[in-house]
């Protein structure tokens, strides 16, 4: 049975969520004359009739009203809602059976349909690598990058630039962009020289966001290298997580192949940015306005779903699957799912183990999801139960098809993931058979590109060789954006 | 337990793909098929960054659809992602629409597994032909594949046989 808040009661008395009991009180008159059942009109009808009475019961009283809508506002539906989500289950009912069972929840997060998405002002700081090794092209397309990224932002905004190598030089303090020529020259006069020491770049970029950092801004470190840095990882990381704690996010973009991408990976991680690999110089500009309009779009921050269990059932493991796919490790219950942009729905998929239970219906979670919504100014919270029947014969309708999809993306990149690690720990055949797999799977997916990749890495673990860098960081994130197809 | 027919790794009930070879368990589908003819398939967006927001376009809002299906009176609710397929789901070759038609006679009805795409872009929705055997139709016009066409509340499509009413929120 549907929940009383699932319904549209305003829908049932054809107002509008915003109308006054006035309203309210004058709509269900004129409906309850038409659908009574001893009105005698064409249309009479004591179901309708009992619909129209049951709505009116809760918001023609301004107390019930109220619940109602806080209910649904809770629940990402109505009027007063910011956030909307879809849970969808891989079954309604569940069979019972003696040994533990496989169960998929998928969770679509967007903005409510009627939600305002307003450009908040940006304060971002490129800390950009020019160590030796980014000497010509590379450092040039980045420039180039830079000088666009200028002209994109807009007067509100506020921008940092460091560069560094051994050691950090402030280019240009964050500063408004009313002077653009002059964020210009700056950009022109970075050289290349020495090598990569990241931490203490990390640290003057963060310096110079703080300097205009405020809630009702996005403050955005954005980090361009290709090299390693040595020495200082440990120190970076806990950089990256006292920033995530002040609401500064991070973005890595790795440039060629000598980089680091685990270590890259975790840093963005701490602030729940993301890490892209750029192969080819010329994609720089592209794949830097791509960020910096992103964050223009974002909608909501520090997102977070809290997965609460009931007594049959736990979690195996979460990921995100869109916009791009992500292992999400569960810190007391919670997954981080860092910014939603206004253009690209956050999708999660959970899958459970549900233990053995008496027939029945039984509560396997319960769903919260709070964010940080900057248009606002405050939080929003969505709770949702989850239930599911045990039953002898369960009725077996089919999986959902958006979770067989999704199940299926992630699988190529779960198995990429198992690939490294058995490479890793020496089990060269095994890999060998996993990347042969892959390329199977990407071609019929029809990602021939990726597809001939995985196989030329198989060939080469096949001959006794090594995977090379660009193999793996190409089939790594070319995988791992397979969920920006969605489905 | 049970068991993936492709490498024997013993998975617990309801798993639907296998970790270790990526099998598709309910059916067990073959792991190698044919390779379907390129023009068939999308090309390759693992790098492309304009798939997430076009050029010059501001991110948009996205927004749910709902289809009725007026055969056998189903009304689905699709989610609200950039690019929906239209077809009928076949494992074997990897192929799972968002919205699968086998359930609604697809395969009777001329349905082809890749048959048709709906496409979000600035807010409006658009349905493209995906080089179906036996076409798309948009309100009784037969559309020319891979052309994507505006689609309105109310339009009623038509895959193969098979009719299909729009209905936006």
């Amino acid at each position: 049975m549907r929940a009383d808040w699932e319904k549209d009661l305003y829908a049932v008395l054809g107002v509008s969520p915003e109308a006054t009991q006035e309203e309210i009180k004058r709509a269900y008159r004129a409906l309850a004359r038409r659908f009574h059942p001893d009105s005698g009109t064409e249309v009479a009808s004591p179901e309708r009739f009992r619909e129209i009475q049951k709505a009116y019961r809760v918001l023609g009283d301004p107390v019930r009203r109220r619940a109602y809508d806080q209910r649904r506002a809770e629940r990402g539906l109505g009027a007063g809602a910011v956030l909307a989500w879809d849970i969808v289950a891989s079954q309604e009912e569940l069979p019972i059976i003696s040994e533990e069972q496989m169960f998929y929840v998928l969770v679509d997060i967007r903005p409510a349909g009627g939600a305002r998405v307003q450009r908040l002002p940006l304060n971002l700081c490129l800390v950009v690598d020019r160590s030796t090794s980014m000497q010509g092209d590379r450092l040039d397309y980045v420039k180039a990058a830079a000088h666009q990224i200028i002209d994109d932002l807009e007067d509100q905004d506020t921008l940092g630039i460091v560069a560094f190598s051994d050691r950090a030089e402030i280019l240009m303090p964050s500063r408004r962009l009313d002077d653009q020529a002059r964020a210009h020259s700056r950009v022109s006069s970075i050289w290349a020289s020495g090598g990569t020491e990241m931490l203490q770049g990390l640290k003057a970029g963060l310096e110079q966001l703080r300097r205009f950092h405020r809630d009702d801004v996005v403050s955005h470190l954005i980090l361009l290298t290709d090299g390693r840095t040595y020495g200082d990882e440990d120190e970076c990381i806990v950089e990256a997580r006292r920033a995530g704690l002040e609401r500064i996010g991070i973005t890595t973009l790795g440039i060629g192949e000598d980089w680091n991408d685990a270590f890259l990976d975790d840093l963005a991680h701490q602030t729940g940015g993301t890490c892209s690999y750029i192969s080819y110089p010329q994609q720089v500009r592209d794949v830097l306005r791509e960020q910096v309009r992103g964050l223009g779009s974002l909608f909501a921050r520090d997102m977070r779903l809290t997965l609460r269990f009931g007594d049959h059932a736990w979690l195996e493991a979460a990921f995100r699957t869109a916009p791009y796919i992500e292992r999400l490790v569960s810190q007391n219950e919670t997954l981080n799912l860092g910014m939603l942009q206004a253009g690209s729905p956050a999708r999660v998929l959970i899958e459970v183990v549900v233990a053995s239970a008496p027939p029945g219906r039984h509560r396997l979670l319960q769903l919260e999801l709070t964010a940080e919504v900057p248009a606002l100014g405050r939080q929003v919270r969505l709770v949702s139960d989850l239930e599911a029947d045990f039953a002898a014969e369960p009725s077996g309708e089919p999986v959902p098809a958006a979770i067989v999809n999704t199940l299926s993306r992630l699988s190529i990149f779960r198995m990429q993931e198992q690939a490294w690690m058995a490479l890793e720990s020496g089990e060269r055949e095994k890999a060998r058979r996993r990347l042969e797999t892959i390329a199977t799977r990407l071609l019929d997916m029809g990602e021939k590109e990726l597809a001939h990749m995985a196989l030329l890495e198989a060939g080469r673990v096949a001959q006794g060789g090594q995977v090379s860098e660009k193999g793996h960081k190409t089939i790594k994130y070319g995988t791992r954006s397979l969920g920006i197809k969605g489905g | 337990m049970i068991e993936c027919p492709s490498c024997g790794k013993k998975h617990r009930p309801g798993t639907l793909f296998c970790t270790e070879c990526g099998v598709y368990l309910p059916t067990g589908g073959a792991l190698r098929t044919e390779p379907l003819s390129t023009n068939e398939l999308p090309k390759s967006r693992a790098t492309s960054w304009e798939a997430v927001a076009p050029e010059g376009e501001r991110a948009e809002m996205l927004q749910p659809l709902r289809i009725h299906i007026l055969a056998s009176d189903r009304q689905v609710q699709l989610p609200a992602t950039p690019e929906l397929l239209l077809g009928r789901l076949d494992t074997a070759h990897g192929i799972f629409p968002d919205l699968d038609l086998t359930a609604d006679g697809g395969l009777e009805m001329g349905v082809s597994r890749r048959h048709a795409k709906i496409i979000q872009r600035g807010g409006e929705f658009f349905i493209e032909d995906v080089g179906s055997a036996n076409g798309t139709f948009l309100n009784d016009q037969r559309l020319t594949p891979y052309l994507p066409y505006p689609l309105n509340e109310g339009d009623e499509i038509q895959i193969g046989r098979l009719r299909l009413r729009i209905v936006l929120e």
